[in-house]
């Protein structure tokens, strides 16, 4: 009898460790999404997923432009719907920073077409063998 | 009576034990999908700083096709051969590097210089009535290997 509790409490601490390690796992999934949704990266590739993610997903929305020195301000119908500007060595959104350490911020409206945006930014410390960040974004206008 | 009391815990030491055996076995198992999910997690595929410039370039032609097709829907990108992105005299390709705004500052040299050993070519053919697709390869030659990055992507015809 003493025996079989013996192997009871075995089992209850495996199924404890078991839960422990699967909260872990999830616990640490959640921070990582968190920290991408945060743009707490580090690395030069995750931030430049990051800015090109933000602006794919802004200049879709988008039917015009508004170009100022380190500042780019998108809209629709005359309605505001994102801000990209240079704060601080930070590329802030709407207030929250896109990501951190960035040496200047470009965006240059095409002249022939309109409604191309060339965008050029560089980080202060980005990984070796890098490039600056060089794109451009066509303003579609869709429907929010 | 001792050899049967014997007996009798020897019985339970081994239930016991096959007990324990059996939850290893069910522990092993189960270890296996949450090892499974941290491995996924911890998969963090590295992309070279070629292979994302890369994709920044084609994303670039590509947005240059849908802003030319925006102001006129008659559009169609050129088919252009295997051209270097910076030829031989260092000049940069007008097509690729309209996206800079025309300002040689700096940070173009930068780019330029990562441009370098890169070569692209443009195909535009038609898949089926009024839907046509746009192949853009980009080969980086880093003068031991060429690595192709091929992009395509459907525009339909209006």
């Amino acid at each position: 009898m003493k025996q079989k509790s013996k192997s009871y409490y075995t089992l209850f601490a495996l199924t404890l460790f078991i839960i422990t390690f699967t909260a872990w796992a999830l616990l640490s999934f959640i921070r990582k999404e968190r920290n991408i949704a945060a743009n707490f990266a580090e690395s030069t590739e995750a931030k430049y997923a990051a800015v090109y993610d933000a602006l794919q997903s802004a200049t879709r929305r988008s039917d015009r432009a508004l170009i100022r020195t380190s500042a780019l301000e998108l809209r629709l119908a005359e309605k505001t719907i994102a801000v990209f500007k240079l704060r601080d060595s930070a590329l802030i959104l709407s207030d929250t920073p896109i990501i951190k350490g960035v040496k200047s911020f470009e965006a240059i409206l095409d002249k022939e077409t309109k409604n191309l945006i060339h965008i050029k930014l560089s980080l202060s410390d980005p990984d070796p063998g890098h490039p600056p960040f060089a794109t451009s974004f066509a303003l579609r206008g869709l429907p929010l | 009576m001792i050899q049967d009391n014997n007996v009798h815990i020897q019985k339970q030491t081994v239930l016991a034990l096959s007990e324990i055996l059996t939850s290893l076995v069910i522990l092993s198992f189960s270890l296996f999908p949450i090892a499974y999910i941290v491995s996924v997690l911890r998969y963090d595929p590295k992309s070279t700083p070629q292979e994302q410039s890369a994709f920044l370039f084609a994303n670039s032609v590509f947005q240059q096709i849908i802003a030319k097709r925006a102001n006129n829907p008659e559009f169609l990108p050129p088919h252009l051969p295997r051209t270097p992105i910076i030829d031989e005299n260092g000049n940069p390709d007008s097509f690729f590097f309209s996206f800079l705004g025309g300002a040689r500052t700096d940070e173009n040299a930068q780019l330029a210089a990562a441009s370098k050993n890169f070569n692209y070519q443009l195909t535009t053919y038609f898949v089926k009535k009024n839907v046509f697709k746009v192949s853009i390869e980009l080969t980086y030659n880093d003068g031991e290997k060429i690595t192709p990055y091929i992009y395509e992507k459907l525009f339909s015809q209006q």
